[in-house]
């Protein structure tokens, strides 16, 4: 249920931002999916849906995404389909149905750094940036431990088509997933992110190092580097083992995708 | 809050509560095609179009409907009724609890692309659960209904 007592409507990002400030624990509303998870009932709500933030657009080289176009806007954007071997695309497109993917917003699915996130590993492999109304434009990386109460505005992407493939284990169609990863191979260097281990997701940095230096022949070390140095645990979709055995054939698949 | 929203191509007012989601205000409208399911944006049964879009009303907070076009089942009668018929004629009715939502996804569908596929008949499907089918009937239902009923 998503309940709540008072709605803010800010119609520009400065009078979200302001309101947001004054209002610490008002839960910013972009496509509201996932707040219907939740039990509590809000004060209040900061209403996004009149920031005039819902477009996909390219400019000067970069895919620009407004924080509150749709995953179904992202999906059938068709530059994008086309950009990396869809690489975005495919991380929206399995998650829930489309009339989910109608609603559910980028904004919202960034934002909220969900660890099951299927699109937060896809915008690392492609190295996009977030830029928010007071922190200014920052990769997606850092915007991962970036803890500032603040205004997503929009993702940008550069266009830069480089080798890369994601990956989301799920126990079916549908389902969150147990397991997401990505790859990005520049040249000769690698970077391996995974993620839903169930913590969000996160540079594997000696298995990507090991694949850096030695390519194809490091698989085998990068794969079993990469389910031991980041934290594994248990929730109700797999076990710790289960998610440690699983990333190393996760890994060899992804490192053969790009390599070829 | 008073609202004034279009729904099957008429303007309708209405009060209500701050935090009501579409599918509570068109219910209480007697707009019952629209069905309550899981109410936290998994199974599809709420299923309407917002500007032609499929979209989970359990989830649209009503006061962002007003300046929106919603269509429900009742406002789309005749493709409904020979969808209908697809789907009894290849035994995917059942319970038909999850039908009402699944045939607002299957007629967008054919709006958007009367050519689909079967995968993409599946996608369309994805978001609408039914528990006693398993679906293979409902495709070929569907995949009838595209190409013109029966």
């Amino acid at each position: 249920m998503l309940a709540f007592l008072k709605v803010l409507q800010p119609k520009t990002v400065e009078e979200a931002f302001e309101m947001a400030t004054k209002n610490k624990t008002a839960p910013m509303l972009a496509g509201g999916c996932w707040l219907r998870l939740g039990r509590r009932t809000w004060p209040a709500v900061i209403d996004m849906a009149g920031l005039d933030l819902r477009y996909v657009r390219e400019e000067d080289n970069e895919f620009v995404i407004g924080a509150m176009a749709t995953q179904g806007d992202v999906e059938r954007f068709e530059p994008l389909k086309q950009f990396c071997g869809g690489v975005v695309v495919s991380g929206v497109k399995e998650i829930l149905g489309v009339q989910f993917r109608n609603m559910a917003t980028m904004g919202g699915s960034v934002a909220s750094k969900f660890g099951f996130s299927d699109i937060i590993p896809a915008l690392l492999a492609v190295h996009a940036d977030v830029v928010t109304f007071k922190g200014g434009r920052m990769s997606i990386q850092d915007y991962m431990n970036y803890r500032e109460r603040d205004i997503l505005v929009e993702i940008r992407i550069p266009n830069n088509p480089v080798p890369v493939a994601i990956e989301a284990l799920r126990i079916s169609r549908g389902d969150f997933p147990y397991l997401t990863g990505s790859i990005r191979r520049d040249g000769r260097q690698y970077e391996v992110y995974i993620g839903t281990r169930p913590g969000a997701p996160q540079l594997a940095t000696q298995a990507s190092s090991v694949l850096s230096e030695k390519g194809m022949d490091g698989i085998a070390e990068a794969a079993q580097l990469a389910s031991e140095e980041l934290v594994y645990q248990k929730n109700s979709h797999a076990s710790k083992e289960y998610r440690v055995e699983m990333v190393k054939s996760m890994v060899r698949r992804l490192v053969k995708e790009v390599a070829q | 809050m008073e609202l004034v929203l279009h729904i099957n191509g008429k303007n309708v007012t209405v009060n209500v509560a701050t935090d009501e989601m579409l599918l509570h205000t068109l219910r209480s409208l007697g707009y019952f095609s629209v069905r309550c399911g899981c109410d936290t944006t998994n199974c599809g049964l709420c299923t309407v179009w917002v500007d032609d879009e499929i979209t989970l009303s359990c989830a649209y907070p009503t006061f962002r409907a007003p300046g929106h076009k919603i269509t429900t089942l009742e406002g789309l009668q005749e493709e409904a009724s020979l969808l209908a018929d697809c789907l009894a004629s290849e035994g995917a009715d059942q319970c038909g609890f999850c039908t009402t939502g699944m045939m607002m996804s299957a007629i967008a569908l054919k709006r958007r692309n009367p050519n689909a596929s079967d995968d993409e008949i599946r996608e369309y499907l994805i978001g609408n659960l039914c528990r006693c089918t398993g679906y293979a009937s409902q495709l070929r239902g569907v995949r009838k209904f595209l190409k013109g009923g029966l």
